[in-house]
């Protein structure tokens, strides 16, 4: 564990200025009842978008929750698509990343499936085979437009490495997110955003006019 | 901790104290030795919420995460997932979900600065995601508990951690058995419990597992309901973990609906079954087996299952279109299921005839197949598979025809060495006084008492049924003597993974090999 927070010694020692200084300015008083608590920072602060430069989807057969064979290209779809990395033995981030894709798939309407697919990775192809990702799954009602994926290692490593979700050990993966509009083009969420956030982001992936329209 | 936090963290934190500490909290029990060894009715609620995300009325606990448009349900809300099984908290993902034991919870946390919680605090972590002005990471839910549920959840908070295992004591360790006491197959039940006796003796006077002995709790699987009325009176006889017992649809789970770990049963591994360990493959695996060898030799062999309508031919057909449906160049498997107990081995001749498929796999008894291959014509040499256990302790039994014909599949080991444990089994077994004639399922209840005192050690001083189900998940090629080595992990709960195809020597009337050892991969 103390690796984890080795790994991003800085974000950790932001935080934890922040919330010494609320701390501070508000003289403690959030712990006692009775007074206003003080404003807390918007939800999804932490979460930053960066292009992806030069991502090749990879060629590789991988294996979806029902066992079937699928190359990971045509679980991606034709059009625009987001893929997260989980694991269904995870303990943290993952069921709250998986229930965003669910409300995501929702939101989406019509274009999820269609236009837009969603695509989870798992991190631990020895547990997780198609059945224990299945089981994950109708957790989370997945629905058709919305794939798990595993596979040989090997083949998935080469899938996670080339998307950027590979983590070196599993326990300290971060809540990633890769956008793909279908053209080419990719952004990396990082940090756990909520589905209007990726909504959005996919959005401006696709449609960037609109996007710097905007005020 | 401190020092990775620096000394800022210190200084303000002492500030907060000073600033905000007048106020008075409520500590946490003293004596949770006591309180904690039963949990009340409230407590009991509160542990089904912690643990499994299930309220007092079964309906699934609900957190919402991130703007509140996602939410999270019943297991994968549940508190447990992060803050883990006895409230020791995590770190992953560069997230960390704290402890939540009821020591860390009620005093004052050095690393944030955060002051022992009341209930009021405790309301805003869990409803609002917040402590004081600090928004909790972004993977704590926030909660929609009502008033009485919160009051649940407080009261298994208070003893989180501080539990008393079922079936551990000071000196001893209850591992339950349902093993037949009575009827026709009385002599294999007792082979059973002297084979279990005897390794639980031989542990206590090498001092025990962590000085604890190992204390065998037995119910008669022939009394009244049967075995899985058996295993039923097990579960609320407080034992820490099951061997060789019957195995239903459902796990087998405790008073507080707590899965009872259970070693090498004697029937397939229920689908949500987590803490089932099986020594020897299942017959949907070794039906895998049974393709991969026969690949070998053909390279498209179309498969004909002959097997009862029961859960064991049943698997033997769904594993064998299982493993065809991962290899593309297979073409699908036929059935032809019988109505168990009434197999017409001319009909099942006919049948095969007709199909002319590349391989037979064959599920019915050793009388069956003798009387099924009688009735085929010399000139129908298809190659044919049966499970090794149809042989039972016998294979000079088998019929020789039926002998020259099939390969059997066999996830045992076969050479002289085990032969030798086998005499030596039955010598001690002769030694306590128990019969030693069909010793199968007494080398089942062997092969479960060695695993689980492997396990107990491995699970250490203060064994918890969670700690020692992980412990067992660590075993990598574990000897125990009259099995294949065992093996299993998270994702694999069947210890041998692997077989030989055997046949019955037509001169010695033993089995002999006629393959190297062949593995599939393992699929929970």
């Amino acid at each position: 564990m103390s690796m984890a927070l080795a790994t991003h010694p800085l974000r950790h020692a932001r935080a934890l200025v922040l919330v010494g200084a609320a701390l501070f300015a508000a003289g403690c008083e959030g712990e006692s009842k009775g007074a206003p608590p003080v404003p807390l920072p918007p939800p999804g602060a932490d979460v930053r978008v960066a292009p992806l430069a030069k991502v090749v989807v990879p060629d590789v057969e991988l294996v979806d929750q029902d066992g079937q064979t699928v190359l990971l290209r045509d679980a991606l779809g034709p059009g625009a698509f987001a893929i997260q990395f989980v694991f269904t033995t995870c303990t943290t981030i993952c069921s709250p990343m998986t229930a965003v894709f669910a409300r995501l798939a929702h939101d989406l309407g019509d274009s999820f499936g269609n236009d837009i697919r969603l695509v989870s990775l798992t991190l631990d192809p020895a547990i997780d085979g198609p059945e224990a990702l299945r089981r994950y799954a109708d957790q989370f009602g997945r629905r058709e437009g919305w794939t798990f994926l595993t596979g040989r290692p090997d083949r998935l490593s080469r899938a996670l490495r080339a998307l950027g979700g590979d983590a070196r050990v599993k326990e300290e993966h971060r809540p990633l997110t890769v956008i793909g509009d279908g053209q080419g083009k990719f952004v990396l969420v990082d940090g756990l955003a909520s589905p209007a956030r990726l909504r959005a982001e996919i959005a401006a992936l696709r449609h960037p006019a609109k996007n710097t329209e905007a005020p | 901790m401190i020092e990775r936090w620096g000394m800022g963290a210190v200084v303000l934190m002492g500030a907060c104290l000073l600033l905000g500490g007048s106020e008075s909290r409520p500590e946490a029990p003293r004596d949770r030795g006591a309180s904690c060894a039963s949990l009340g009715p409230a407590a009991r609620r509160g542990k089904a919420l912690y643990h499994q995300g299930r309220g007092a009325e079964g309906e699934p606990l609900v957190g919402l995460v991130g703007d509140g448009s996602a939410r999270l349900s019943g297991a994968s809300a549940a508190c447990a997932r992060c803050h883990g099984f006895s409230g020791e908290g995590t770190e992953e993902g560069g997230i960390a979900a704290p402890a939540l034991t009821p020591e860390s919870l009620f005093s004052p946390d050095a690393r944030t600065g955060r002051p022992g919680h009341d209930e009021a605090t405790l309301l805003a972590a869990i409803r609002e995601g917040r402590v004081g002005a600090r928004r909790l990471g972004p993977a704590m839910p926030r909660f929609t508990l009502d008033t009485s549920a919160l009051a649940d959840l407080r009261a298994y908070l208070a003893c989180l951690g501080h539990e008393r295992e079922p079936g551990v004591s000071a000196g001893v360790i209850r591992v339950g058995a349902a093993w037949p006491m009575s009827g026709p197959a009385k002599a294999q039940g007792a082979a059973m419990a002297a084979a279990a006796a005897d390794v639980f003796a031989e542990i206590e006077a090498e001092g025990g597992v962590f000085r604890r002995r190992i204390e065998l709790v037995l119910e008669d699987s022939n009394g009244p309901g049967g075995p899985h009325a058996a295993a039923a009176r097990l579960a609320r006889r407080e034992v820490f973990a099951m061997m060789s017992s019957p195995i239903a649809a459902e796990p087998l789970r405790d008073d507080e609906g707590e899965e009872i770990p259970h070693l090498a049963p004697l029937g397939p591994t229920p689908p949500d079954a987590e803490r089932v360990f099986q020594v020897r493959p299942g017959l949907d695996m070794l039906a895998q087996i049974v393709l991969a060898h026969a690949a070998t030799s053909r390279r498209t062999p179309a498969f004909h299952v002959i097997a009862p309508d029961d859960a064991a031919g049943r698997l033997l057909r769904d594993g064998l279109a299982r493993g065809q449906a991962t290899r593309r160049d297979l073409a699908a498997p036929s059935a032809w299921l019988f109505v168990p107990g009434s197999f017409d081995a001319a009909a099942a001749a006919a049948e095969t005839r007709a199909r002319v498929p590349d391989a037979i796999l064959f599920g019915g008894t050793a009388e069956e197949l003798g009387a099924f291959v009688r009735a085929l014509s010399s000139a129908d040499e298809v190659p044919m598979y049966a499970p090794s256990a149809i042989l039972g302790d016998a294979p000079a039994a088998l019929d020789p025809r039926a002998a020259r014909r099939t390969l059997f599949v066999h996830a045992g080991p076969v050479d002289d060495h085990v032969s030798a444990r086998v005499r030596d089994l039955r010598a001690r077994l002769q030694a306590r006084g128990a019969p030693a004639g069909r010793i199968g399922l007494a080398i089942s209840a062997e092969v479960a008492a060695r695993t689980l005192i492997e396990g107990l050690r491995r699970a250490g001083g203060r064994p918890t049924r969670r700690a020692f189900v992980a412990a067992l998940e660590t075993l990598r090629d574990f000897e125990v003597g009259l099995s294949a080595p065992l093996s299993f992990s998270r994702g694999n709960h069947v210890g041998v993974t692997g077989a030989y195809v055997v046949r019955v020597d037509p001169v010695a009337r033993e089995i002999v090999r006629v393959s190297e050892w062949l593995t599939v991969a393992p699929h929970r």
